[in-house]
């Protein structure tokens, strides 16, 4: 406690302190929400004049950045069906649909809070926990336990956002698929290139998330528009009351455990966090068939876990020098800069710039809530944007973003493709958010099961002689049959209707 | 050996050469040929924002943009371990105003078939801006392979031999590691069993965690793990023992191991076609950046200074037809596929 005043007293009495943290905090929340200007972007722009701040003033202001840039892409997601990030994709599940039925200003309450909660929690972990928290996770997670985890995971996955089982599994293999592009995680050989060196490195995750959502979403709204259907979302800016919040008190708690968990894990992430989090509220939502057309609880999910993740990467990263994904990777870089190695002597060699920093995405977390409520109450209206012009405006930064990526038109190309396919897919009732899982979830469970495979000697059933991953997969497969049984049983009848209704 | 020492003697010649030129001539003119640059020029690093690459690219671009008093854009494009890039640059014209960084994998991928640019001929080299021994390392509490607290590789060896697969290895799929691997497997009599991945974090943290036994990577890039202690170098990849770590063995010198080591090296090239004058200018302004003060800053933090890191344009051309040669005859030894015609 005593580090944390220390850490605090030295942010806010320090006046360059204060307004580096401030325009962090905003930059964070606008490159976090546009997809062209994405938090890679921003720190990998910020990161040479970092030589002429202060240690302290430029960790601090990647710490910042991270924090409110993650929050920040909930708010496209949201709003137009645009994740800022990969790691804001499964808000646009639940968020989009809210906007659509006119509870906009709700989804962002809730993402708002639940970013801010999910943060400052895992602010708090990390100052009483890093040290532990990395040692267990580094010596007891390996590729065998994260690849039971993402089995764990991808096991519910096929009920969401359809109403048949047979095409949300049929998504979701399609999506693992789709993952299975390019080069082979451990071998390197090439699948399903047709002799394009672009397909050699896969199809990249955020040209389809943008194609799938936004462009898709472009072109199911421009349909109706011709047909003379289409119907503004309302815009509202009613924030959830407080027995509302309450009501979600275990998914939150729940959330901001699995963030902080994959957080921790070296090169995971923020990503596996939210989408994992999303399948558990689906898991063990009473509202499970709500999922994919509006339910709260699949905003509240990932945008706790995934801020929920961003203190808890902090911990492998200062603790043993292990960057959990792009932005932190960065932050080493920012560190050396400064003549400074991250790792077990971090804290001891420098002592006063760590808890500068631990103060200082504890004090993010918390000021998202506040800047996040005035910006909730002013950013929905942008919903009062005629279509016609909200549409183009849509494609140009999805196209924007689809090309800063990595620089590639051929992103642009796949984007697109994948907006015509996700419009055919909403058309005839497939699971988009399956096969997105599927393709993100299904490339980090390919690396992890190869890898798994050969420390296993080539004996799947080898995952069972660890307690871990025994234990992880079996409630895998036991979800999938669990599944199979309530599906037939809930709609049994349903289908039973519909055919005869078009017999 | 003796191809190794010609090399080094042949390398280190050369960088006093270009060192004496520095010294000789003042520095590059602003002004290149025909008012080269006369716009800002693009590097196409092909590795992603914040790795070696990157960095190594940040380091040199910073100097050389100052020396030419032009701009000078880094885009990253990655994907296809480091190939997803060579469309970009062989769509650009032959300018000199699109550079390409790249490393080692450009001649062992073009050996192995997978890309269909010749390094030697499609490409013309400016500089070699960072190179980088490879050294074993293992946990640096792993009591089974430490002896007087010391790594000890006779130990490791030993361990390995009790079984095909006994010993694991956490490593990554390009075929320098995979190659320099093959060999140190050969010489000892021993098949490891090696888990691949390209994501250092989880490469380093098997490791560092305990659940693989050895790692395989350049000292600069785990140094703060060794000064930390959580890795301890087991065996240097190498002809002779650094000076950096004279208690760890060295394949040559204690193995007896005749072999050219093979090198993790990053450089920066031009489309074959360039101007000459505008190849020759560009390959003096990232000789100078590369003796500026604010990168030798950056070479001594990334502990680049182990084995002379710069080679100039002709060296690097050397090094890169030499590659080709190295990695068409370690694949025929250990039986792996070559490109049709080599």
């Amino acid at each position: 406690m005593e580090n944390f005043l220390v850490g605090t007293e030295q942010l806010f009495t320090d006046p360059i302190g204060i307004l580096i943290f401030v325009v962090a905090l905003i930059a964070g929340l606008v490159f976090g929400a546009v997809p062209g200007l994405s938090l890679l972007t921003l720190g990998a722009v910020l990161l040479p004049f970092t030589a002429y701040l202060s240690s302290t003033h430029a960790i601090m202001l990647y710490g910042v950045i991270y924090v409110a840039g993650v929050y920040g892409g909930a708010v496209t997601a949201i709003l137009f069906n645009i994740p800022g990030s990969v790691e804001n994709a499964p808000t646009a599940f639940d968020g989009y649909p809210m906007t659509l039925k006119g509870e906009s200003g709700k989804a962002i309450g809730y993402a708002v809070t639940c970013s801010a909660f999910g943060g400052t929690l895992a602010a708090i972990a990390m100052m009483a926990f890093t040290g532990p928290v990395a040692d267990f996770a580094i010596r007891n997670f390996g590729p065998i336990e994260i690849f039971a985890l993402v089995f764990f995971g991808l096991a519910v996955v096929a009920g969401i956002g359809t109403r048949s089982l047979s095409k949300g599994w049929l998504s979701l293999l399609v999506g693992l698929l789709i993952g299975s592009i390019g080069s082979d995680p451990t071998g390197g050989i090439p699948r399903f290139h047709f002799g394009t060196l672009y397909l050699h490195g896969g199809v990249h995750f955020v040209p389809l998330i943008l194609g799938f959502f936004a462009v898709a979403e472009v072109f199911v709204q421009g349909l109706k528009l011709a047909k003379g259907e289409y119907k503004a979302p309302k815009v509202s800016v009613s924030y959830p009351t407080f027995f509302e919040f309450w009501k979600m008190k275990f998914v939150v708690v729940r959330s901001a455990l699995i963030g902080f968990f994959c957080g921790v894990l070296p090169g995971i992430g923020a990503t596996l966090a939210a989408f994992m989090s999303y399948n558990e509220a689906v898991r063990w939502s009473k509202n499970r068939l709500n999922f994919g057309k509006g339910e709260p609880e699949g905003v509240v999910a990932p945008e706790t876990a995934n801020n929920a993740a961003t203190g808890a990467a902090m911990i492998p990263l200062l603790a043993l020098g292990l960057p959990g994904g792009a932005l932190t990777a960065m932050m080493i870089g920012v560190f050396n800069l400064h003549d400074m190695d991250v790792g077990p002597l971090i804290m001891i060699e420098a002592h006063d710039l760590v808890w500068v920093l631990f103060a200082s995405m504890f004090w993010a977390s918390l000021a998202i809530l506040f800047v996040g409520v005035v910006e909730a109450k002013g950013i929905v209206n942008l919903l009062r944007i005629p279509f016609p012009i909200l549409a183009p405006t849509i494609l140009i930064f999805a196209t924007i973003g689809a090309f800063a990526l990595r620089g590639n038109i051929l992103d642009v190309y796949s984007m697109f493709i994948a907006g015509v396919v996700g419009f055919l897919m909403r058309k005839g009732d497939y699971s988009i958010p399956a096969l997105v899982m599927g393709v993100i979830l299904g490339q980090i469970g390919e690396d992890t099961f190869a890898r798994s495979m050969v420390l296993l000697d080539y004996n799947v059933f080898a995952f069972f002689t660890k307690p871990i991953s025994g234990i992880l997969i079996a409630a895998g497969l036991i979800t999938i049959t669990m599944n199979i049984i309530r599906h037939r049983q809930l709609f049994g009848s349903y289908y039973a209707e519909y055919k005869d209704e078009n017999a | 050996m003796k191809k190794f020492l010609k090399n080094a003697l042949l390398a280190v010649l050369a960088s006093a050469m270009s060192g004496f030129g520095l010294i000789a001539s003042t520095s590059v003119s602003a002004a290149g040929p025909d008012g080269y640059p006369n716009r800002p020029i693009t590097v196409i690093c092909c590795y992603g924002k914040g790795g070696g690459s990157d960095q190594a690219v940040d380091a040199i671009v910073g100097p050389a943009a100052k020396i030419m008093n032009a701009k000078i854009n880094k885009i990253n494009i990655t994907g296809g371990g480091g190939l997803n890039c060579l469309p970009e640059f062989l769509q650009a014209p032959a300018d000199g105003y699109t550079l390409l960084q790249h490393i080692d994998t450009l001649p062992s991928r073009y050996v192995e078939g997978r890309i269909d640019l010749n390094p030697v001929t499609d490409v013309e080299s400016l500089v070699i801006m960072n190179v980088a021994p490879t050294m074993l390392f293992i946990n640096g509490e792993d009591e089974k392979f430490i002896t007087d607290g010391k790594a000890d590789w006779d130990k490791v060896v030993a361990y390995a031999q009790q079984g095909e697969g006994n010993l694991t290895v956490s490593n990554i799929n390009i075929p320098m590691e995979l190659v320099s691997m093959a060999v140190v497997e050969k010489h000892f009599g021993f098949k490891s069993k090696q888990v691949l991945t390209g994501k250092s974090a989880e490469r380093f943290g098997a490791v560092i965690g305990g659940q693989l036994d050895v790692l395989m990577e350049q000292p600069g890039d785990v140094s703060k793990y060794v000064e930390a202690g959580q890795l301890k170098p087991v065996l240097a990849l190498w002809p002779t023992r650094f000076d950096n770590f004279p208690d760890v063995k060295a394949l040559g010198a204690d193995y007896g191991l005749d072999w050219d080591p093979l090198l993790r090296f990053r450089g920066m090239f031009v489309k074959q076609g360039t101007p000459p004058e505008i190849v020759e200018y560009l390959a003096e302004v990232f000789a100078e950046a590369y003796n500026s003060e604010e990168h030798q800053d950056f070479v001594k933090r990334k502990s680049l200074d182990i084995v002379d890191s710069f080679r100039s344009r002709a060296d690097t051309t050397k090094i890169i037809e030499d590659s080709v040669d190295v990695y068409i005859n370690e694949f025929r030894e250990l039986g792996l596929p070559i490109r049709e015609g080599l």
